[in-house]
């Protein structure tokens, strides 16, 4: 096999290069697209509080006013609220992982007659818009006495979320039943087949779910403004909204909190996407 | 089969285990739980939008505990975008902070649920200096409804034309003063308006476009029309007088015959940008929310004029904005409440309050603030005729009026070929129908 | 715990007589015991109490009032309640096919073997992490008419751009245009269909002579369908549920022209205390999008190829 590809290579190799070139073109042209207006909050946020709007637009901040960055900081209780940001998520994952992964497979593998009708009322529940239903679910949190506490954020992430039941179950009901037949010969149990076999077969949805889990927590706003009244309990978006109020920083603050945010999301995402491909290879173990 | 069912069993074990765990460990350690209310202690929350981190209210808040040991207060702060969504929240499940601030135009919601405290007999009884005749009467009467006070005031502004200085002494025009007319706005604006290729590069003003209360609500007062009826059922034979026409024709005509202002719609594309500070417009009728940030920017000189009047004789109208706070009423310890509420309005939080904002009380601190802003000191003006507050004399002014009114004046300004006229009695009955609805149900 | 579940069965001997296939049933009850616990705590008391406020007039502040069908009623002539429909039907039926085919494509780019793709990847997806305000206020600059980056780089190309959000006809257009921008959700999804797809199936068509486009066409298509399948639902629930760039961005002008339906509904339930007219706005659109979820998952049979099955 390794063979007849690296002679397949060989014979249509400029062909190859070619197309590779055309790839690097698009790639570049839609990554500056994207980035242009990361680039813009960038340099909005070394300008200063004056400056920020200048006509037309300077892309190059003059002066640059690195002292921003350590006002934005200070201005808020920073590592406090990423201390808090980062316990929810920590939790809120774990939550994540465990329940849906469990659901999507009895939804993907496993038969009931009730399973159809209640995988449409799983979907269901995404349809009604927050705004109607956020009111009636702080009344229950608030009967459970856990308003100003991190649990109306993290408990419901165990007991399965629509989006990730559905996600898991797509890519469950891609791995080829006879490799699970087989393993039940084998005599796994369900547990056993998932941990062994559903789970390295599906390492990209699971790299995935981690992103989006990770991600959503991270930029929740509505939550946590609704739950939390603590400062000592905020996240960093709740941090975030201190830049706005009126007395308060101004747009080059925000940004330069803005940036100072995302940095550590584009760090995990850098590391997290490549675990894609390692899910490949493992993934190959079934050939 | 046995082995097979022992590995399901570890592994859901082991799910179950981490499950419970977390939780645990999220009820205890890192999780901070809800401190029960433990002896003679009594817990009051505050809630108020807008500053920041509780720049303001935690010192007071702070204060207020310590003259009070015996009350515990927690602070909630939100941002004034998602305030009432949060506080509705609060208050639809019996959840309402104790005391909570409310904007001006959302002063009679309250008060006409019968959610807050009528606070007149804590001004007539309270002996903390608690006391109406310390307040400009203007002020004191936007949370007073049907005679009764509703609100503790906390701060408050007016409006006056801030001008960039350079810009007047490169057109060679003499700086705006007390005693100018709209008529001389208008003039000065259009000379300072540049317009270089078919592009605008400075505007003479920035008009306040659809926000009806720097606009067409101090227009409407401005030429004495009145846009609503005393009762606040209808705006029928009031919006469309020939006064209140007049009025709303004075106003847009600024954008559609003499360009002086950049569109309500060209604003939204300058998204939060404050164009005074960035020199891009020479003049700004506004509150005083800008001044101290002016005052940071290099070499920008900047002045403040009192809004023109419509004759040389007549006197200049302003607008009024505003915030007070309110007691809930169902707050299990309401006198309390009252005390904390009352705090905002002690010499402590006027000395707090000033370096942010204009307290609502006459005081020894008006003078401070001025020496420190002089140009401050043309919105402390004390008789100016601020008008009475439109949106609080009707059950419910955003929901009723406004959308209409700023689609109106969307429309105008968008086909400067349109009839006001014609818009205005279109406006009439798509309003009544709304106020009907109100009122009705 | 469905182990001890069994062992304690009253019935041992019709318990060794169960069916591999009753086992699974009953194995299949037991996984989804927490999304069940989860529904009917936290899920479905909120999802009936919304229903029941849909028949009632609610001002948040004091008891819901019973009104019967009143509200339903009233959004027939309401033409806001028209307007929010129309302008949310526009938006989704342009976002969720154009937002989902450029997804597509970047996945597709993204999973070629080449140098930097790491780098690629992080760049391509970060704007859909960026959230809230810092996005608002950086898009106004997009597309702001006289000096934003869009018109700028429209009159590089001798092109007088328009009005964009500060136009009635354009505003809408200039959302759809930004949605694609954040189109990072959908295309690390179709990448993780992508790796999905056996290397094998495409090594094999390659040898029997396909050219790129063929396999893509009949291997790598086909093998992709369920995660399309899951956008396609996924982007229908959200678009049609459109609300923030409404919020932050335009507050649903100019002249109604974004006036999103989610938008106007939550205007009416904060800011007109109207809740109980919200509530029927939001069972309206669980009616709508339900139904439209449904054509397209009972149509999937049709197209959706798992290799499971």
């Amino acid at each position: 096999m390794v063979n007849s590809h690296h002679a397949r290579r060989q014979s249509d190799a400029p062909a190859a290069k070619a197309s590779q070139f055309g790839v690097y073109v698009l790639l570049a042209m839609f990554s500056l697209i994207m980035l242009l207006p990361l680039i813009w909050m960038v340099s909005s946020s070394l300008k200063p509080g004056y400056d920020v709007f200048q006509f037309p637009p300077q892309w190059i901040p003059h002066p640059v006013e690195w002292s921003n960055y350590p006002k934005a900081m200070t201005f808020v209780p920073f590592a406090r609220f990423f201390l808090n940001t980062f316990t929810i998520i920590f939790f809120v994952l774990i939550g994540t992982l465990v329940s849906n992964v469990m659901i999507a497979y009895a939804f993907a593998r496993l038969e009931s007659r009730w399973k159809t009708p209640l995988f449409y009322l799983v979907l269901a529940t995404m349809m009604l818009p927050f705004a109607v239903t956020m009111i009636p679910q702080y009344a229950i949190f608030n009967k459970l006495g856990w308003v100003d506490t991190f649990l109306p954020l993290i408990v419901p992430s165990y007991f399965g979320s629509p989006f990730y039941i559905f996600l898991l179950r797509q890519f469950f009901m891609g791995i080829p039943r006879e490799l699970e037949d087989a393993a039940a010969i084998d005599g796994a149990g369900v547990f056993r087949t998932i941990y062994r076999l559903i789970l390295p077969m599906s390492w990209p949805a699971m790299v995935t779910v981690c992103i989006f889990t990770i991600q959503g927590t991270w930029n929740d706003f509505l939550g946590p403004l609704i739950y939390l009244n603590k400062e000592n309990l905020f996240t960093m978006q709740l941090g975030l909204q201190f830049f706005v109020g009126q007395y308060t920083g101004g747009w080059n603050l925000l940004m330069a909190a803005s940036t100072v945010i995302l940095t550590p999301i584009l760090v995990m995402f850098f590391f997290g996407q490549r675990f894609f491909s390692k899910g490949l290879n493992i993934g190959g173990l079934k050939g | 089969m046995k082995r097979n069912r022992s590995v399901r069993w570890a592994a859901s074990g082991v799910a179950v285990g981490v499950a419970a765990g977390s939780l645990l460990l999220a009820m205890g350690a890192g999780f901070p739980t809800r401190s029960a209310a433990s002896g003679p202690t009594i817990d009051l929350t505050l809630l108020t939008f807008d500053t920041g981190p509780g720049i303001l209210e935690k010192p007071a808040v702070a204060e207020f505990m310590k003259l009070h040991p015996n009350i515990h207060v927690s602070l909630q702060t939100s941002s004034s975008t998602y305030y009432y969504t949060k506080l509705l929240t609060e208050l639809a499940t019996g959840n309402g902070p104790d005391v909570f601030l409310v904007g001006d135009t959302d002063v009679p919601t309250f008060v006409n649920s019968g959610v807050i405290e009528n606070l007149t007999p804590l001004f007539n009884h309270h002996t903390d200096g608690l006391n109406a005749s310390k307040y400009y009467s203007n002020v004191l009467n936007v949370g007073k409804l049907k005679g009764q006070i509703y609100y503790i005031p906390k701060d408050w502004s007016d409006e006056a034309v801030e001008y960039n200085v350079s810009m007047f002494q490169k057109a060679h025009l003499p700086l705006p003063k007390a005693g100018w007319t709209w008529a001389q706005f208008v003039k000065d604006a259009k000379a300072l308006t540049i317009v270089k290729n078919g592009r605008t590069v400075q505007y003479g003003a920035q008009l306040p476009g659809t926000w009806l209360r720097a606009g067409l609500e101090q227009f409407e007062a401005t030429f004495g029309a009145k846009m609503l009826s005393p009762n606040g059922k209808t705006v029928s034979g009031y919006l469309n007088s020939p006064k209140s026409i007049k009025a709303i024709e004075y106003y847009l005509n600024m954008y559609r015959v003499d360009h002086i202002s950049p569109t309500p719609t060209q604003m939204a594309g300058y998204a939060n940008v404050d164009l005074f500070e960035t020199k891009k417009v020479a003049m700004e009728p506004t509150g005083p929310w800008g001044l101290s940030k002016y005052q940071k920017v290099p070499g920008f000189k900047f002045g403040v004029a009192p809004m023109p009047s419509l004759t040389p004789t007549s006197k200049p109208v302003t607008s009024i904005f505003w915030s007070g706070w309110a007691v809930n009423k169902h707050s299990a310890h309401l006198q309390a409440a009252e005390e904390l509420a009352a705090f905002f309005a002690s010499p402590w939080w006027e000395n707090e309050d000033k370096a942010y904002a204009m307290d609502a009380q006459k005081g020894p601190w008006i003078a401070e603030s001025v020496k420190q802003l002089p140009e401050l000191s043309v919105y402390f003006k004390e008789e100016r005729d601020v008008t009475p507050l439109i949106p609080t004399q009707t059950l419910n002014w955003t929901k009723d009026v406004n959308p209409t009114l700023t689609n109106l004046i969307e429309e105008a300004i968008l086909k400067p070929k349109s009839s006001i006229p014609a818009l205005v009695k279109a406006a009439v009955p798509q309003i009544d129908e709304l106020l009907a609805q109100t009122y009705g149900g | 715990m469905v182990p001890s579940a069994l062992e304690t069965s009253q019935k041992p001997v019709r318990r060794r007589g169960r069916t591999l296939q009753q086992q699974r049933a009953r194995l299949f009850w037991w996984m989804i015991s927490p999304w069940i616990f989860g529904f009917l705590a936290f899920v479905l008391g909120p999802m009936i109490y919304s229903g029941y406020l849909s028949l009632t007039s609610w001002n948040l502040l004091n008891p819901p009032k019973f009104i019967g069908w009143q509200n339903y009623i009233q959004m027939a002539h309401d033409p806001l309640f028209w307007q929010s429909l129309k302008v949310t039907t526009i938006y989704s039926l342009a976002s969720v096919p154009l937002s989902l085919a450029f997804a597509l494509f970047l996945a597709i780019l993204l999973n070629q073997k080449i140098q930097g793709l790491s780098i690629f990847r992080t760049i391509l997806y970060l704007p859909s992490v960026v959230s809230g305000v810092a996005v608002a206020e950086v898009f106004m600059w997009v597309f702001q008419p006289q000096y934003g980056l869009l018109n700028s780089l429209l009159a590089y190309f001798g092109i007088h751009g328009p009005g964009w959000v500060s136009s009635p006809g354009w505003a809408l257009p200039a959302l759809i245009l930004m949605s694609l921008w954040g189109v990072g959700g959908p295309m690390i999804i179709f990448l993780a269909g992508l790796q999905n797809v056996s290397p094998d199936l495409k090594e094999a068509a390659g040898l029997d002579g396909a050219n790129h486009f063929r396999t893509f066409i009949h291997i790598t298509l086909p093998m992709l369908t369920p995660t399309i399948l899951f956008n396609l639902v996924l982007s229908i629930i959200g678009q049609f549920q459109t609300f923030t760039q409404a919020f932050v961005m335009t507050s649903g002008g100019p002249l109604d022209s974004t006036l999103f339906y989610v938008y106007y509904l939550f205007e009416q339930a904060f800011e007109y205390l109207n809740m109980g007219y919200a509530a029927a706005m939001a069972w309206v659109l669980f009616f709508i999008v339900l139904v439209l979820t449904l054509f397209v998952m009972v149509s999937s049979s049709k197209w959706v190829f798992y290799q499971g099955e």
